[in-house]
């Protein structure tokens, strides 16, 4: 079987004989990575790299691209030895000079097929002597001496050595290589082994490709397009898809004149069934990709900047109600008030308590996170609302001082509930669809004061107010209602 | 080498699985169709017990760069196209979710099964109504017919 030994998963040492500009080590030559290897800028030829293999080798082909950027080396000599002995002098194999228009060398034994090597036309081909038969089919280092460069730094985009593991290796050694290789190259799934041998240098990306792809978890592909999501979303039917393939379908849909829908069950979306962000599994996506965003397919892919789902006001405000309620003031309602509060205290509780049942009943909703995390932070304020209120309801019970409660408690309380998703009820959530003033038909957007505009007229808008009350909003606020 | 485009990797994900666990009656050649991932050739069998039992058939599907948001171009192809109210001699088929309901969320797999239970559910072994005319003015792809579904119960 015929192998690279430049390649990372065969453990190749590389050395060479000057300093490198930074970023452009020539460990790079046996990575994964791209970028190739340049000398440092005063550097000037010949320079010797070294490669020692992990075994004796007989080196089939070797192949050299000679260009990073517009640094261009043009002269190459290629020795071997057998022996990894400092004392002992290379041999040499073969030398060779591009030409302006070559694009690269390949170095090849007279006696194989050169069409093996898969080659592109514009290489310079070059044979290897075979006359010392050891250095050439037991090699444990290789030197590539760079000798000329087109006034440039010395060079080298890549290369690639193949070769077999020498016969004098012993059976063992012979096996546990090619198990090394296989491990990486020819992945579990693929039925197309066979080709790997034969044309080595075409397929050694898209194998690099699926091996990236087995490994991203199931769960963070999407069904549709089996690609890692970028901006989940959780559909009505349960299932995650990207934000970017549900708009695919959407225009899909468009086509045939139909709004959008599930594509999992063909339901239509509506108010109470929309897709919604799914966060947590976004976060652990982001996680994932930075933790290997050293990966090729990763680096391509596009993140997101800050989010369109950005929860609104309601819950900041809520923050400072407590400071308000413990203002002093002479009024004469002030029993009537605290009725009202009692009255609002407990709702908030019974509402409490049925949204921790609902909590325990649907743990299904663990997965849409955000509005799952929602409803138990929302139900700890509440609660440090309760007891903070129990405190004032003691004082005033204590010593008849006249408190006066924030008189926009119910509202405010009003507007947190109202911003939690009821599973059980649905026709109990507000449900107020006053159409905007100008059409009825087009898509609708709801702002954070609870008005309703058209498309049209939310983008005539240039105030970021309101245009019936004057309320300010962010460009994120407005909302789309599904019907 | 270009980056495998979005409908390839669909593609090979769903031949992976119906090679692995087809569904019954159902038969892919893994290795011919990982020649040419748009073009699929699917080997099916009659179900036991119903007017096709024991036939053979061959089914092309032929995958657009927009697959899945695209649907496929499903035709029987082959010496034996079966005799069915919904199958005409030209290996057409009259199925509503190989056009205007598509959805991507539908795979090869599901149009085998529904084309199985097309074929199951047959009475009576005969041609289209309007066979011959079709099968002389139709384009050669399906999807550029415009269907009219007369029969909802299959």
């Amino acid at each position: 079987m015929l192998l690279n030994f430049c390649d990372p998963c065969l453990r190749t040492e590389v050395s060479c004989s000057t300093v490198s500009t930074e970023g452009y080590e020539v460990t790079n030559l046996t990575k994964d990575n791209s970028k190739g290897f340049l000398a440092y800028s005063c550097i000037k030829p010949p320079i010797h790299i070294d490669l020692k293999f992990i075994c004796n080798i007989q080196i089939s082909h070797v192949i050299i691209w000679p260009s990073v950027g517009a640094q261009k080396s043009s002269g190459f000599q290629l020795s071997s030895k057998a022996i990894d002995d400092q004392a002992i002098q290379h041999t040499v194999l073969a030398a060779g000079y591009l030409n302006s228009n070559d694009v690269g060398v390949l170095f090849y034994r007279r006696d194989i097929d050169e069409s093996v090597s898969n080659t592109p036309y514009h290489f310079l081909r070059r044979y290897i002597k075979i006359s010392n038969q050891r250095s050439v089919n037991q090699a444990s280092n290789l030197r590539i001496c760079i000798l000329k460069t087109e006034n440039s730094v010395p060079a080298l985009g890549r290369i690639e050595v193949w070769g077999r593991v020498s016969r004098c290796c012993g059976r063992d050694v012979i096996a546990s290589i090619h198990s090394m290789w296989i491990r990486k190259h020819i992945p579990q799934d693929s039925q197309s082994n066979k080709t790997t041998a034969i044309d080595p240098i075409s397929t050694r990306k898209p194998q690099n490709r699926s091996e990236i792809l087995v490994n991203v978890p199931e769960e963070f592909l999407d069904p549709i397009t089996c690609e890692i999501m970028i901006q989940p979303v959780t559909l009505p039917s349960g299932k995650i898809i990207d934000q970017n393939t549900l708009e695919k379908h959407e225009a899909n849909e468009a086509l045939w004149g139909r709004t959008l829908t599930d594509p999992f069950t063909g339901m239509p979306f509506n108010e109470f069934r929309r897709p919604i962000a799914a966060s947590a599994l976004k976060s652990r996506i982001d996680k994932y990709l930075l933790e290997n965003s050293d990966l090729d397919e990763i680096k391509k892919l596009p993140r997101v900047l800050g989010s369109k789902f950005k929860p609104t006001a309601p819950r900041g405000r809520l923050l400072k109600l407590p400071a308000t309620i413990t203002k002093n003031d002479t009024t004469k309602d002030n029993v009537e008030i605290m009725t009202k509060t009692q009255h609002s205290l407990s709702t908030i509780q019974s509402s409490c308590h049925k949204r921790k049942a609902h909590h325990h009943t649907l743990p299904v909703v663990a997965v849409c996170s955000k509005q799952a995390a929602g409803p138990s932070k929302i139900m700890k304020r509440a609660k440090v609302i309760t007891s903070k209120n129990n405190e004032c309801i003691k004082t005033i019970k204590k010593e008849p001082t006249i408190i006066k409660i924030d008189s926009k408690l119910e509202e405010n309380i009003q507007d947190v509930l109202s911003s939690l998703k009821r599973f059980s009820s649905p026709q109990h959530s507000i449900c107020e669809f006053e159409s905007c003033s100008c059409c009825s038909n087009s898509i609708l957007y709801r702002l954070p004061c609870k008005h309703i505009v058209c498309r049209k007229v939310l983008t005539s808008i240039t105030s970021l107010q309101c245009k019936c009350c004057g309320t300010p909003y962010k460009t994120c606020d407005p909302k789309r209602i599904y019907q | 080498m270009a980056a495998m485009s979005p409908s390839k990797r669909r593609l090979q994900r769903e031949l992976m699985s119906l090679v692995r666990e087809p569904p019954p009656g159902v038969f892919v050649d893994g290795d011919e169709v990982g020649q040419n991932l748009t073009q699929w050739i699917v080997h099916m069998e009659g179900a036991k017990g119903t007017l096709y039992e024991g036939e053979q058939f061959q089914l092309q599907f032929k995958f657009s760069s927009k697959y899945p948001f695209d649907s496929p171009e499903v035709t029987f192809i082959g010496g034996n196209i079966p005799v069915h109210p919904h199958v005409y001699s030209n290996g057409h088929i009259c199925l509503s979710i190989l056009t205007d309901d598509w959805s991507p969320a539908l795979s090869v797999q599901s149009v085998c099964l529904s084309i199985v239970s097309m074929l199951s559910s047959c009475k009576e072994k005969k041609r289209p109504p309007d066979n011959s005319f079709y099968v002389k003015t139709c384009n050669k792809n399906p999807k550029k017919t415009k269907w009219s579904y007369h029969d909802d119960s299959v």
